[in-house]
């Protein structure tokens, strides 16, 4: 979508170019093109990354100025992500400058917020979100794992289980039950919680498309101080909510998906649009990226006036989710035969001779497979659909 | 850039919705349009009288020189109460070609009573075997001593029946498939040669067919100077085709609002139909699609003001989406109001019907996907 742009909005994009023309080169957006996750997990590129948006003042785009967010409009700050999907700059996974930080601005205390928010913009901590459980999944509210308070500590016991990059983390925003109340949700709370603490160990989980993102976490009697809440005890179901909210309503996908499908069609070894029922689908989903992109605009100007994500927060999660899904299927079939070629090895992108002349082949399918999960996490599509009926039917 | 509606916009929507509801019945606007020329004016007359008719013709030309946003929040009211009048065709079509391509003179001359109620007019653009290109036009005009005269047939003119002028199409040069060398010319239908059929109109309305027997028509019968009019009559459709969208979203939303109403409502097997997770995962589904309808209907309201490319192709979208969309939500809502949904007794029915001919005319979904598609990856293989 071209939006007609004031002055400013274009001074702020060309801004934005320069510096991604500064700061990227061919390595980094090879490594985000065959990255089949959430977020390039390579610490190196990520750090450096991370630490070129902080010289901007770009990395918390969601927070107040007074946090060290930009203060960006809705128009800016949908150049700032077109303009990073176009030149295929990699993204930062979403746990520590979108997630965490979301509830410490909300309900963290000025020393929370003064000691942990800078300390993510310069990349000090990089964290992991430990929410469902082995027997709490959708159903999140079943959640067991306890926090028994002991002096001004508690003591942690339980797993968590689908916790992304915690083999890379070294803090964890987790959901623990400090009580068992009349209502489940009451007796949750939010807990910071030290990966380097005795007591806690992993397991890595590997994926369908190959890739090691998830972990299951065990904690065995871990000690975390209870200045590590956010919020009152017993408060977390509230800290949770809105920050699932966040995490449906606040992605922007769009403008990667469209760079993808577009790099796609124009790398591929057979000529797609030649083929009139491949190209129609292709069309179609490009038609479903742009409403995409204009209800993903809408949303954050909205959220950026201070607005609740609400339910259309599950609506766009299962759109992104569905075409995100719709999209990698389309990819494959868009390479053909040279998707066949499957590597055991990651990272993909250190891979050095690749035995087809399209590197990209090597991810498509492990994205296509990964994005499974996509209706899965973070509630699964059904539960997204019963929140939006929930809402329609004044429920 | 604000792509939410003012609080103009917003007030001209509520005004509408509330206009309609209390003084617009399907029924009798129906039987109304039937009637022959001069055609039972009573809506149109209030139309005009609440500014309607004005709201898109230019402010020098006795209109209100709205923008596609304005005319948007007016036609989303239009599609909920299920108006029927040939707004599209006389206002937007044959009023949007006038202004495009008419001389000053040609403008005063039709427009202002165009915008006050007092003069109708109408489009007939298209013509047998051609509705997916509206530049395939093989009815031809040749200059005479006097003017020109026009040979050939042109069909489906919404509100053809009650014009007093018709704008239509004929070729200046070139072949029947050729995309240039067409020219607009205004018509009396009143002219010796001239012969009009008038047929119903899927969806409400009347739509009359022409044959053209070597009408005589005077020089100035030609719009503007005569400049190729394939590009501006693409440019005037594709803001018809977004105003009509907006009626699709106003329609699609009566559905929806209909299907929860009822669902709640309908008990079986002891409870109400609504607590069905079935039924509540496609009305979600269905509300989805109405979200997506929308947006792209925003996006391509703003970029009726943009590049040729830029409109071009977001028409083609909403229109693709719209009628895809529009079809999803009245099936839906149909299935759920069982065997009522089937009767012709309630507006789910009208709406449908409504939507099937947004959806087939101005060009097919499928043409209309072809079109973006060519536009959004031009060079890219």
């Amino acid at each position: 979508m071209d939006l007609p742009l004031q002055p400013e909005d274009e001074a702020f994009r060309d801004e934005v170019r320069a510096f991604l023309v500064e700061t990227l080169n061919d390595d980094i957006r090879r490594a985000e093109r065959l990255t089949p996750g959430v977020g390039v997990s390579d610490r190196e590129i990520e750090r450096n990354w991370r630490s070129a948006l902080n010289g901007r003042g770009w990395v918390g785009a969601f927070w107040p100025v007074e946090c060290g967010g930009p203060g960006w409009s809705p128009v800016q700050r949908f150049i700032f992500e077109t303009e990073c999907a176009r030149a295929g700059a990699p993204r930062l996974a979403p746990m520590s400058a979108r997630m965490v930080s979301s509830v410490l601005i909300g309900f963290g205390t000025a020393e929370q917020k003064a000691y942990y928010l800078p300390r993510i913009l310069r990349g000090e901590d990089y964290w992991c979100q430990g929410y469902s459980e082995p027997d709490a999944g959708s159903d999140l509210a079943s959640l067991r794992m306890r926090a028994e308070a002991d002096g001004d500590q508690y003591v942690v016991n339980g797993s968590k289980i689908w916790t992304t990059h915690a083999h890379l983390a070294n803090r964890m925003f987790a959901l623990v039950r400090t009580s068992d109340g009349a209502r489940r949700q009451e007796g949750i709370s939010f807990l910071l919680i030290d990966m380097d603490s005795p007591g806690i160990s992993l397991r890595p989980i590997r994926l369908l498309g190959g890739d090691h993102e998830l972990n299951q976490v065990f904690f065995d009697n871990v000690r975390v101080p209870r200045a590590n809440l956010v919020g009152e005890e017993g408060a977390g179901w509230r800290c949770a909510k809105y920050l699932l909210e966040f995490e449906r309503g606040a992605d922007y996908a769009s403008a990667r998906l469209r760079t993808e499908l577009h790099h796609a069609v124009r790398t591929a070894t057979d000529a797609p649009l030649d083929n009139a029922a491949l190209a129609a689908r292709i069309f179609a989903l490009e038609i479903d990226i742009d409403a995409l992109e204009m209800m993903e605009f809408q949303q954050l100007a909205v959220l950026q006036a201070g607005g609740s994500p609400g339910f259309m927060a599950s609506v766009l999660r299962l759109r992104s989710v569905e075409l995100e899904q719709q999209l990698f299927k389309a990819i494959v079939d868009i390479m053909g035969s040279d998707a066949l070629y499957w590597d055991e090895r990651r990272p993909l992108y250190a891979l050095d001779a690749v035995p087809t002349s399209h590197p990209e082949a090597l991810s498509a399918v492990p994205k296509y497979l990964n994005n499974r999960a996509g209706s899965i996490a973070g509630g699964a599509a059904e539960i997204q659909r019963d929140i939006i009926a929930r809402g329609l039917f004044g429920e | 850039m604000d792509i939410a509606r003012s609080e103009e916009q917003l007030l001209l929507f509520e005004t509408a919705t509330r206009y309609l509801a209390d003084h617009y019945d399907f029924g009798q606007a129906q039987a109304a349009l039937h009637r022959d020329r001069p055609f039972d004016a009573t809506h149109w007359r209030s139309f005009a009288d609440m500014g309607w008719l004005a709201l898109p013709i230019s402010a020098g030309h006795g209109g209100l020189g709205g923008d596609m946003a304005d005319l948007g929040a007016l036609m989303e009211a239009f599609g909920g109460g299920q108006v029927i009048e040939p707004y599209v065709g006389a206002i937007l079509l044959a009023g949007g070609l006038v202004n495009a391509v008419g001389s000053e003179a040609q403008k005063q001359a039709l427009l202002p009573g165009l915008a006050d109620g007092s003069l109708m007019l109408a489009a007939a653009l298209l013509e047998r075997g051609a509705q997916d290109r509206p530049s395939r036009v093989a009815t031809r005009a040749l200059r005479t001593t006097h003017g020109w005269r026009i040979s050939g047939a042109k069909i489906l003119a919404e509100g053809g029946h009650a014009a007093h002028r018709l704008i239509i199409s004929a070729r200046l040069a070139g072949d029947r498939d050729d995309e240039s060398g067409i020219g607009l010319f205004v018509v009396n239908p009143d002219s010796a040669g001239l012969s009009r059929r008038d047929h119903g109109l899927l969806g409400g309305g009347v739509v009359s067919d022409f044959d053209f027997d070597g009408v005589d028509l005077p020089a100035d019968a030609l719009l503007g100077v005569g400049e190729d009019a394939c590009a501006t009559i693409a440019a005037v459709t594709d803001r018809a085709i977004v105003a009509q969208a907006w009626q699709v979203v106003g329609r699609s939303q009566a559905l929806l609002d209909a299907t929860i109403d009822y669902t709640r409502m309908r008990r079986q097997f002891g409870r109400p139909l609504s607590a069905n997770q079935a039924l509540r995962h496609r009305v979600a589904d269905m509300h989805v699609q109405l979200i997506e309808m929308r947006a792209l209907a925003a996006s391509a309201t703003v970029q009726m003001d943009g590049t040729d490319t830029a409109r071009a192709r977001m028409a083609s979208a909403l229109k693709f989406k719209a009628a895809h969309a529009g079809r999803m939500i009245a099936e839906g809502a149909i299935q759920f109001h069982g065997g009522i949904g089937m009767t012709d007794d309630l507006p789910l029915g009208r709406h449908y019907r409504a939507i099937l001919a947004f959806a087939v005319r101005e060009g097919s979904p499928d043409m209309h996907l072809r079109r973006y598609g060519a536009l959004s990856f031009a060079g890219e293989q």
